[in-house]
């Protein structure tokens, strides 16, 4: 998700939230929600301002980006990437096309080679493996 | 006559007729001299009468209706129908020269290996070159020759060509025999490229005519957007299919990636992969994928590129799909987790389920709780530090509220060890990583809050239209399916005609209080006051589990004592006896939900007014919550929203014999929208959206009378 639509998004939950927790009469919920909202946002900023001020000292502060900055999709990291964050999120005239089930493949290529070599694939990733 | 030459002249058409008419005129103006002509239109499935105007206005053209929207099935269903010398593919968003099929055949004299011949195609009405040609301009990109410039003597002799447009296109019979069937996974775009490839590999010699002339409407009949689509989409495909060696490399380059269209790379690099699979080599496909592990995550990450290789062994058939079922409240035997519980039962067989549990559960446990063998479902434990280190037993996504990062990413990483992820107890801060995942909301207890995710999951289930009431107005979300409990309570021995003067209540007693058992007790307590000769010989009968040390119990007993009648309550039956309470009763009561304002505290669904409805109880219930959905009012049983109604609607039933018979019946057939089979017949259509989204393969959608009006 682009960081805009990613912060109206964040604004918006919380309004709605708020919005739930007031209409239910929840003050109790609805202060304690808002104070560590606040406590967040707080840190944030000051963990920024930290960044800023390190960088400067530092003399990397660069305010031309490079002029292919915005060509591809930023990479992101684990468990927050672009394709998992945005395909839920498209419309469904998104895709031109529907989905149709047909038989399974038969391959050319030997099914136990390939089926040991995508394990071997699946292996290399650092993520957690069915137990 | 042996002179003559056969020619077959196949036009596919897909809501095109108002081109037809001057494409035939043209085509029937053509010198014929030395030819046979046949000419076909195959159909696409079009909606604007394409089909009735060929056949009214002209009867020489042979109509194939196709009963997919496929160009390359289409011509491949033309040529199979069709036994000429050579076969001439056409567009017909288009008009032809009079020398259109005798420069074809000019250009054919030259030699026996010559496959194909390309016409010169402008724009219509212009002598701009929309085609002479088609060539690689990079990476895989492919080009008309001459596109857009003036013609010119450069483009005034016959040439060899690598690839030719299927535009305006004529085949040697012996040419499309030795190579066969257009490949259909293309659908459109490219599948001319595609095949032109396979005639060079076998041999066959590709050429342009300058004599044969066509006037083209560019994308007179396809739209920019879906041609770009497919183009993009098939460019990976003929590379999977040709060079093989270049996927990874041609990634950064595609129009997929450089607009961030990541949903629709995912897809065709996947069937892209798989189509390598179909038609290359061991050696080759191994150094394939191992270029494209090492590539992929620079463009989809880590965790798109493990659920890219993760879903290619599904596709390719070489594992079973994986289902995971998390349930954090596993532990315990309540509703929710009987409804999964039936979910894996059904599906254990056909897939390889695992269970997900925060905490320790055996699922022989199951074999006891609901009467359900998942012998052959797997279950791992993981537990969740955030509330290891609070010392809390169950996991509450409501103690999460300020931290930086989410605690259920541990359950979240987990997700992409299953083709199909199931959120089986409502816990919204699971962020699914699946290739497909189904969120089970029997009731939206919790508000948006942080982390929420929800909305990322592919199905949200719903157990009745109260819970999707609320998921509506709570998160604004539109739940995908309904799936009613299941409910199975049948018991052979219950008859209408053999009831007991008993009312039934089966319900928890809650030490809240919120199934209202107190209520019940006065109010029966007061019928029989009030009403000595209609209530003579009726008993009510307080049924439902408790835990010990429920204070609740205490005012149940108290409220007994004071009532001074007929009435009696059993804590935690065994399920037998609840079943002959069931058969000997024949009115059930349920009032959870009475003088209720907060939604979460009504009765979601209901399951035992179901269980009494097919045990022949006539249900008088609380006019609230699933209840509604389930009791047609003065027909399979009544509701009643004051403790005064359900005494009037309860004499009612008491002192009418029959028509506490009809109404049996009535529930009795009623019940049958809420059992088992029911449960599992739905299940089994969620499961096939589920399974297609995850073997399913691109076809273009037929049109509807709304997008058409469009």
């Amino acid at each position: 998700m682009i960081p805009k639509r990613r912060r109206l998004r964040y604004v918006k939950d919380r309004a709605a939230n708020a919005y739930w927790l007031l209409k239910q009469g929840d003050f109790k919920q609805f202060l304690q929600r808002l104070t560590s909202e606040v406590e967040f946002q707080w840190e944030n900023v000051r963990t920024r301002i930290n960044n800023y001020a390190e960088v400067r000292s530092q003399g990397q502060l660069a305010f031309d980006p490079p002029q292919d900055a915005q060509k591809a999709p930023a990479n992101v990291p684990d468990l927050d990437s672009e394709y998992i964050d945005r395909r839920k999120e498209q419309p469904p005239s998104y895709r031109p096309t529907n989905l149709k089930r047909v038989p399974t493949v038969v391959m050319k290529a030997d099914a136990e080679e390939i089926k040991g070599e995508l394990r071997a694939i699946l292996s290399s990733f650092n993520v957690r493996e069915r137990g | 006559m042996s002179n003559t030459i056969k020619i077959t002249a196949i036009t596919v058409t897909f809501n095109g007729v108002s081109f037809l008419e001057n494409f035939f005129n043209s085509l029937f103006a053509t010198d014929q001299r030395g030819i046979e002509l046949e000419v076909i239109l195959v159909d696409n499935g079009s909606t604007d009468g394409t089909v009735e105007w060929v056949r009214a206005n002209c009867q020489q053209v042979r109509v194939i209706e196709n009963d997919e929207n496929n160009y390359a099935r289409a011509l491949n269903l033309a040529i199979a129908n069709s036994s000429s010398d050579f076969v001439v593919i056409a567009n017909n968003d288009a008009t032809v020269h009079p020398d259109w099929l005798q420069g074809f055949l000019t250009i054919f004299k030259r030699g026996d290996n010559i496959g194909a011949v390309q016409s010169k195609i402008y724009f219509s009405d212009s002598n701009t070159i929309n085609s002479v040609g088609v060539h690689e301009v990079e990476l895989f990109y492919f080009s008309d020759i001459g596109f857009e410039l003036k013609d010119s003597a450069r483009y005034s002799k016959p040439k060899e060509r690598e690839y030719v447009t299927g535009g305006s296109v004529m085949f040697r019979r012996a040419c499309l025999e030795d190579v066969g069937p257009w490949d259909e996974e293309f659908i459109m775009f490219m599948e001319d490229v595609d095949y032109s490839a396979r005639c060079r590999e076998r041999g066959w010699k590709l050429w342009y005519s300058p004599t044969s002339i066509m006037y083209h409407q560019y994308h007179g009949s396809t739209s920019q957007a879906l041609c770009e689509y497919f183009c993009t989409r098939n460019r990976f495909l003929f590379i999977a299919k040709h060079f093989p060696l270049e996927l990874a490399e041609s990634i950064p380059t595609s129009h997929f990636y450089k607009k961030g269209e990541l949903d629709h790379l995912y897809r065709s690099l996947l069937h892209a992969m798989q189509m390598m699979c179909t038609c290359q080599d061991t050696a080759t496909v191994k150094q394939a994928l191992h270029d494209l592990r090492a590539r992929l995550p620079e463009f989809l990450g880590d965790v798109a590129t493990y659920m890219l290789f993760s879903h290619l062994e599904v596709l390719l058939g070489l594992r079973k799909i994986r289902v995971g079922i998390y349930d954090h409240a596993g532990h315990f035997a309540g509703g929710g987790q009987r409804y999964v519980a039936e979910m894996a039962d059904h599906m254990q067989d056909r897939y390889d389920v695992g269970y997900i549990f925060n905490n320790d559960v055996e699922l022989k446990e199951y074999k006891d709780w609901f009467d359900l063998n998942l012998d052959r479902c797997s279950m791992k434990i993981i537990k969740i530090p955030f509330f290891e280190d609070r010392n809390r037993y169950t996991a509450d996504e409501g103690m999460v509220l300020g931290e930086r990062t989410n605690p259920f990413d541990i359950i979240s990483k987990e997700t992409l060890n299953y083709d199909i992820f199931i959120n089986a107890n409502m816990l919204g801060k699971v962020n699914p990583l699946s290739a497909v995942s189904i969120f089970i909301c029997h009731f939206p207890d919790q508000e948006r809050t942080r982390f929420f995710q929800v909305d990322k999951y592919d199905h949200l289930v719903i157990n009745g239209d109260y819970t999707g009431e609320w998921v509506k107005r709570r998160w604004n979300m539109e739940p995908t399916t309904k799936l009613y409990p299941p409910v199975n309570m049948y018991n052979p021995l219950s008859n209408p005609d053999d009831k007991e003067k008993l009312i039934l209540s089966v319900s928890r007693f809650e030490i809240s209080g919120s199934k209202k058992q107190v209520e019940m007790i006065n109010t029966f307590a007061e019928m029989v006051r009030q009403y000595p000769e209609e209530t003579r010989d009726w008993k009510l009968m307080l049924v439902g589990g408790s835990t010990p040390g429920n204070t609740y119990i205490a005012d149940v007993e108290e409220a007994i004592a004071r009532a001074q009648c007929n009435i009696e309550y059993k804590a935690n039956a065994a399920v037998s006896e609840i079943k002959d309470y069931y058969r000997r009763a024949a009115i059930f009561w349920h009032a959870c939900g009475l003088d209720e304002e907060r939604p979460e505290r009504v009765e979601h669904f209901g399951m035992t007014t179901v269980e009494s409805m097919q045990n022949c109880c006539v249900p008088i219930v609380i006019d609230g919550g699933g209840q509604r959905e389930i009791v047609e009012h003065g027909d399979s049983g009544f509701r009643f929203s004051t403790l005064e109604e359900l005494k009037a609607l309860s004499l009612t039933v008491m002192g009418d014999r029959h028509q506490c018979r009809r109404m049996a019946e009535r529930a009795y057939r009623r019940s049958g929208r809420f059992n088992r089979k029911v449960f599992r017949e739905h299940l089994d259509m969620l499961l096939a959206d589920a399974e297609l989204k995850l073997l399913g393969h691109d076809v273009l959608p037929r049109p509807t009378a709304a997008s058409e009006a469009a």
